[in-house]
């Protein structure tokens, strides 16, 4: 943990000075986690403030200090939910295809060549955002967190409360479906 | 939990790879210097009034007094009236005759206390 197990508790009796030191400690990785998971750097902040504010109403519900962070990481996946949703509510989502630049950032990071110039990794975040854009939320976010943010099966299954068995059931189909979306994406910038 | 912490056998095919270039494309982001301070303006907007506090600590506590006076009053009905509240159940398990016979007895038992009154 980034914090001694006494800042919580602390903070769950009203310190708001060891609440300060949460946000403080947990920030970066939080907004770092949110970015990835719903692609759009305009709105990190807001959904990031939502995430604390909901942790500061909430840390009296916490039963034990030790399952801070993958409690943490649950208020910061249910904001990302809600954020998710209302983008889709409100924006039409986005199924344009892939421009000739996104095609060849994709297929370089395919075969595995590093490229470490901005405009390589704005192509491939956008071809990301592009795909993420064609599978449900759901999905979007549980792929998100296993391979993109690394967290093994056991910190999902203390996330999402379930099993590690149904997580890779989860786990493998929501992979299916992306495939599929992202073989979909490439035949449809092809033609 | 961190980004970097990977197990490398996800990236054997073209989407693990494809992630991976994902993760390495994501800035780091810090936020703004007014990120603290908008996350604690929030928490004060949110807070709710300060007449809320006592008004709900005292709702709670009328709650849980009425639910106890009903459960006491539930539990006394059930123990003490419970049988004798049901004074008709003899009337509705007797059969018709039971009935007549009942009632032509309280109607001579009547008349006997009446020729009684006028004898004395």
């Amino acid at each position: 943990m980034l914090v001694e197990s006494e800042t919580i508790r602390r903070a769950q009796s009203g310190d708001a000075a060891a609440y300060n030191e949460i946000v403080q400690a947990y920030r970066k990785r939080i907004l770092g986690t949110i970015f990835r998971l719903i692609g759009r750097a305009e709105d990190v902040e807001d959904v990031g403030q939502e995430v604390f504010v909901r942790l500061y109403f909430s840390l009296d519900q916490l039963r034990t200090v030790e399952v801070f962070e993958p409690w943490l990481y649950r208020l910061t996946v249910n904001a990302a939910y809600d954020y998710l949703r209302k983008l889709r509510r409100t924006r039409s989502v986005r199924m344009a295809d892939l421009s000739l630049e996104q095609l060849s950032a994709a297929d370089a990071a395919e075969s595995g060549k590093k490229q470490s110039d901005e405009s390589h990794k704005k192509e491939i975040r956008e071809v990301m955002d592009l795909l993420l854009g064609r599978i449900s939320d759901e999905d979007r976010v549980l792929l998100t967190l296993k391979e993109i943010e690394g967290l093994s099966l056991k910190e999902l299954g203390k996330i999402y409360e379930v099993n590690e068995n149904a997580l890779k059931v989860r786990l493998f189909r929501a992979r299916q479906r992306a495939l599929r979306a992202y073989e979909e994406l490439k035949k449809q910038s092809q033609v | 939990m961190h980004p970097t912490q990977r197990d490398p056998s996800n990236e054997r095919d073209g989407l693990g790879r494809l992630f991976a270039a994902y993760r390495e494309a994501c800035p780091d982001l810090e936020g703004s210097a007014n990120f603290v301070p908008n996350v604690l303006g929030a928490i004060e907007r949110s807070r709710p009034a300060s007449w809320v506090f006592p008004l709900r600590f005292w709702a709670r506590r009328l709650v849980m007094s009425a639910t106890l006076a009903t459960s006491l009053l539930i539990g006394y009905l059930a123990l003490w009236q419970g049988p004798a509240a049901t004074p008709t159940a003899d009337v509705l398990e007797a059969s018709y005759l039971d009935v007549l016979t009942a009632e032509s007895l309280d109607e001579q038992d009547a008349e006997f206390w009446r020729l009684a009154e006028n004898k004395r």
